[in-house]
């Protein structure tokens, strides 16, 4: 996620000389849902995730006479908005609390039989054992899982070592199977099912 | 132990990525062999790594709101609305008596203004109708940010008001869709003869004949009704819903590839061979014709993304033992068939 096109460098090299204003618009067009869906994966809360997203681009347009378009810019805003997160996060030392859209879900059946089970409620437990996660091993663990980012990557983004991640994402592991072990019988067969059909 | 352990959960990290060096390979298929435990433990976090859905999956930030909210807040540093506010510091030093009448003119013009766009909004609340023509598929999104993909020939009508208190769409043909939730406003699809109700789900809608209707469902649940009944059935997912003789019956899905039109996907696993054959005539509107009734019973499992007529027979020939010739708009399959 960190490579950055030619081409698109190339672009934006070109808007920020014409036009200061459509450079930033440009950035905020292509790089706006991305960025809150990773963010989002972190603070598992949509209004804060955009708030979030806002800040990263608001302080790249306060600082956009020095920002250098040799570095990749796309990894500048995930860099940005993983530490912007993370800082929201500790500021708010609330547990993070899954928003309204997978809380629902819980609410419309909560006799887990092992008949019962079904793909939403599976999903939902998923998702609960990733946001009881650690923050900072739910960010390498999202970022690394879906934002497609290689070990290295993540590392540079975060400002840690490699070994450092490898162990966050073990860890992860880790507790993602202490907790999901009860339904991983039917993640298997209920997800088999599901890509199979889908 | 404990340390020992977690070097092979790091080994597993490593996997996961495809970051091993050959020797690491070895030393975590040999900790994989030595005991059904670890095995187990393997295969788990394989599944886990592979499987896990993305909790972002069904949030879709709204750009252009964004971008809005964005803009304003770099604007107000700007300063671009400071000379609003110094109007108002202003004082007038002298009142005359013209400037008082044109403001009383002024809100007059303005009170017009507003009645005659109320009544034109009253009196328009028209309809929206989105139409395919033939060989046309098309995506369209609703204002709740829902999504709608109609296939050919097909229509999709709703109001003006979609979306204020409720959200109601009427359909002809067929569609798929994915359905966003609203503050638990429901979601309705009418077709000529039946009623479905949702909150959040994805699913897809065949009325072409509107004697039969049916409804396979993707994810989320699902009520089905005829138009003016009030017991529903209610869909999960995997489940079908068709409407026969004013009848409802609920069934597995049985065509795998019911929304092919919609994601270009064709799935077939281990599917009969005429069944593969119909599929191909309905998705690529040709005509395959099978000349010997035992090749009926061959059994194919593949899956193709974008499919191409050719490409498909292409490869049915070399995992079957089969081969086809092409005759204008026909192709016919040949070979000795399958008990």
């Amino acid at each position: 996620m960190v490579e950055q096109s030619q081409e698109l460098l190339e672009k934006l090299r070109q808007l920020k000389n014409s036009d200061e204003e459509k450079f930033i618009e440009f950035l905020f067009k292509l790089f706006y849902a991305p960025l809150c869906k990773a963010v989002y994966n972190i603070v598992f809360d949509r209004d804060a995730a955009e708030d979030i997203v806002q800040d990263v681009f608001v302080k790249v347009w306060h600082k956009r006479d020095r920002l250098d378009l040799s570095q990749s810019v796309k990894a500048y805003l995930y860099r940005s908005a993983f530490n912007t997160a993370l800082n929201y996060l500790e500021k708010n030392k609330k547990k993070v609390m899954l928003d309204d859209v997978l809380l629902s879900r819980t609410n419309q059946s909560s006799n887990l039989t092992e008949e019962s089970l079904n793909y939403q409620e599976i999903e939902q437990k998923i998702s609960e054992a990733i946001a009881q996660l650690p923050p900072r091993c739910r960010a390498v663990f999202t970022m690394s899982r879906f934002e497609e980012m290689s070990y290295q990557e993540i590392a540079q983004t975060l400002g840690i070592s490699v070994k450092a991640v490898e162990k966050q994402i073990s860890k992860a592991l880790q507790q993602l199977r202490k907790r999901l072990r009860v339904y991983i019988k039917h993640l298997i067969s209920f997800l088999f099912l599901f890509f199979n059909i889908f | 132990m404990g340390s020992s352990k977690n070097g092979y959960w790091d080994l597993m990290a490593r996997y996961l990525k495809g970051n091993l060096s050959e020797q690491e390979k070895n030393m975590l298929s040999q900790w994989v062999a030595d005991h059904p435990d670890n095995k187990e433990t393997f295969t788990q976090i394989r599944k886990i790594w592979e499987k896990v859905p993305n909790p972002a999956e069904s949030y879709h930030p709204d750009v252009a709101k964004g971008w809005k909210s964005f803009k304003f807040r770099i604007d107000s540093e700007q300063g671009l609305y400071d000379d609003e506010v110094k109007v108002k510091e202003i004082k007038p030093n002298k009142t005359s008596l013209w400037p008082l009448l044109m403001r009383i003119a002024a809100v007059f013009i303005m009170l017009a203004g507003v009645i005659y766009f109320v009544n034109n909004w009253l009196a328009q609340q028209d309809e929206i109708r989105w139409v395919t023509r033939q060989n046309e598929t098309k995506l369209y999104h609703l204002p709740d940010s829902s999504q709608v993909w109609l296939n050919e020939h097909s229509e999709l009508a709703y109001s003006e008001d979609f979306n204020v208190n409720n959200r109601v769409v009427f359909l002809k043909g067929e569609g798929f869709f994915e359905v966003q939730k609203a503050e638990g406003k429901r979601f309705t699809v009418y077709t000529e003869t039946t009623k479905t109700e949702v909150i959040g789900t994805a699913f897809n809608i065949n009325a072409y004949d509107n004697e039969q209707v049916n409804i396979q469902v993707v994810h989320g649940k699902v009520a089905f009704s005829l138009k003016n009944a009030d017991n529903s059935v209610f869909l999960e997912p995997g489940a079908e819903g068709i409407i026969q003789n004013d009848q409802t019956v609920v069934q597995t899905i049985e065509n795998l590839n019911f929304r092919a039109w919609q994601n270009k996907q064709l799935v077939f696993n281990n599917t009969r061979l005429d069944l593969v054959a119909k599929t191909l005539e309905d998705y690529f509107d040709v005509q395959v014709h099978i000349n010997n009734p035992a090749l009926a019973n061959c059994r194919y499992t593949a899956t193709f993304d974008h499919p191409d007529i050719n490409e498909i027979l292409n490869i049915l020939t070399i995992t079957g033992n089969l081969s086809y010739d092409k005759q204008g708009n026909q192709f016919i399959l040949n070979g000795q068939g399958c008990d």
